[in-house]
């Protein structure tokens, strides 16, 4: 017997991307491993949530394929779960927080369904997990930016899904709930869940992620994060900033000199 | 607006229908003009997306050319024969209950709008009360519901289809004004007064009966036009809540 070849859970093949025929994406190409959590960093206009669109097939794709636990996007929907970038929707909506996250179990029930009380729990577990479930009867537009992003979350968990993409997650979120949504997603990951966060914030990455994946419309790097976040790649990723970069890489002179006594 | 587009542009629907018919029945004016509304929504919807048009371009431009090809059709192949837009669309409320329907016995069954007008509402409650989750997540957030695999295109035809039929069977029966007015004013209102999205549903509701109700009595104290009326007392109720939004906003800040 042949040993069971291990599939990658995301596979992504010469993925171009265009609007109005101006490439946003290049020939991206790259495999990402399951139970990790893993990190796109890249500048403004990269094409990072465009990278994120086009494997949720939201966009469509000039070249190239998508496949997810090994297979096309809609075999594996349900495992999948998305939170778009918090600026995506009118926040002014007459809704409630707890129909918002009751939208993470929509895809549970059937075309004429309504959510069940096993829905409203979970749910509400979910804003716990978040430390929202004070707010569930708030209307959304009157909750904060960071509170909003936590309703996203809150609904990306109640979807109990096995793969999440999230698109800047820690927007507009304060320093300690941050912490606490990052010990969350290690959590989740820990069983083996994949969690793909878009971030901008450079000094977390290593504190954060356990793979990165670099891009400006081209990949830039794809692998664990101590091997890919290096000087080269971020100056190939970030370009002509430099008094970003030099400060990066600062930091990274103080970060580094420890690892490697520990080493 | 769109409801506003769509009253416009079904009318070479109304024609194509009378001349395919050959009938004045409104039941097929009604079905030839339910379709231009749709074809209208799809036309909006293909210059919005794949034309890049901004969405309220897109809605103008659509409605004044098809407006234009009824008028054409119209005055070319319908000349002669008794049927123009006031005819068909413009209907007047104070004449409903002489439009009467008769079975094949000859009973009376009441004016003809009440089974017309009530199977729509029908339709739009039960399409509401089944597949509020749906609509609800496709306006809310179009990206997430596409992520989950609900198809934005098809709820958005669905929603539309509706506003069409509503706006045309409306036009058929209480006329224009009657129904620029009650899209508008009640939901204006009703969003006013809360935040709840279910609550402001039925506050619609119940604000429409009441502008009816109440407009209907003025029309006959004033011995005025019923339309009138109404038109008028709807825009008195969303005065007030105007009035009770600015008040409580001010005591709060
Ligand atoms: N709907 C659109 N139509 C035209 N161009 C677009 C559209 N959406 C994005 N773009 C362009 O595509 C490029 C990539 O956008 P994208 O949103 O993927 O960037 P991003 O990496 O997520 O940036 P950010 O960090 O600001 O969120 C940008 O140059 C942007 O101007
Ligand atoms: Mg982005």
């Amino acid at each position: 017997m042949v040993e069971k070849q291990p599939t990658p859970l995301i596979e992504i093949h010469d993925l171009t991307v265009a609007y109005d025929k101006k490439p946003v994406l290049w020939d991206v190409d790259f495999t990402l491993p399951e139970g990790k959590l893993i990190g796109i960093v890249g500048p403004n206009g990269a094409g990072k949530s465009t990278l994120i669109k086009a494997i949720m097939g939201l966009i469509p794709m000039q070249s190239g394929y998508v496949k997810l636990f090994g297979q096309g996007l809609d075999k594996v929907r349900d495992k999948i779960s998305y939170v778009p970038q918090r600026e995506s929707v009118d926040w002014d909506f007459p809704t409630s927080v707890l129909d918002v996250v009751l939208m993470g179990r929509y895809h549970k029930l059937g075309l004429f369904k309504r959510p069940r009380k096993a829905d409203k729990e979970i749910a509400m577990d979910s804003l716990r997990k978040v430390g929202m479930e004070a707010f569930s009867k708030r209307q959304i537009s009157k909750l904060s930016g960071g509170q909003q992003q936590r309703v996203f979350l809150a609904r990306a968990l109640a979807q109990q899904a096995e793969l999440y993409f999230m698109d800047e997650p820690f927007a507009g979120v304060d320093a300690a709930t941050e912490k606490a949504i990052v010990a969350l997603l290690k959590d989740m990951v820990s069983k083996n869940k994949t969690v793909i966060v878009v971030h901008h914030d450079l000094q977390s990455v290593r504190k954060y992620f356990d793979w990165l994946l670099m891009l400006n419309t081209r990949l830039v790097a794809n692998g664990p994060v101590d091997q890919v976040f290096t000087n080269e790649f971020l100056e190939e990723t970030y370009g002509g900033k430099l008094t970003l970069l030099s400060e990066v890489t600062e930091l990274m002179k103080k970060e580094e000199l420890p690892n490697r006594e520990k080493k | 607006m769109v409801s506003d587009a769509i009253s416009h542009s079904v009318l070479p629907g109304i024609v194509i229908a009378f001349l395919i018919s050959g009938s004045r029945d409104s039941l097929v004016m009604l079905i030839g003009a339910g379709l231009l509304g749709l074809i209208t929504t799809f036309i909006i919807e293909f210059l919005h997306q794949k034309g890049r048009l901004q969405a309220d371009a897109s809605i103008g431009v659509t409605f004044t050319w098809l407006f234009a090809i009824g008028v054409i059709l119209l005055s070319y192949f319908a000349g002669d024969v008794d049927l123009d837009q006031d005819c068909v669309l413009n209907g007047e409320i104070a004449l409903l209950p002489l439009d009467l329907w008769y079975t094949e016995g000859g009973t009376n069954m009441g004016p003809k709008t009440i089974y017309v007008s009530g199977g729509i509402t029908l339709l739009v409650v039960l399409v509401i009360y089944f597949n509020y989750k749906e609509l609800l997540v496709t306006t809310f957030d179009s990206g997430y519901a596409a992520s989950i695999g609900i198809s934005i295109a098809l709820w958005h035809y669905v929603i539309m289809g509706l506003v069409s039929l509503t706006t045309v069977a409306s036009f058929e029966s209480v006329g224009a004004i009657l129904v620029v007015a009650f899209i508008i004013a009640p939901p204006a209102t009703a969003y006013l007064l809360t935040e709840k999205f279910k609550t402001m549903l039925l506050l619609t509701c119940a604000l429409g009966i009441l502008i009816s109700i109440s407009g209907y009595y003025v029309a006959v104290w004033l011995d005025g036009s019923i339309a009138g009326a109404m038109s008028s007392m709807s825009g008195v109720f969303f005065a007030m809540a105007f009035a009770r939004y600015r008040w409580t906003k001010k005591r709060i800040t």
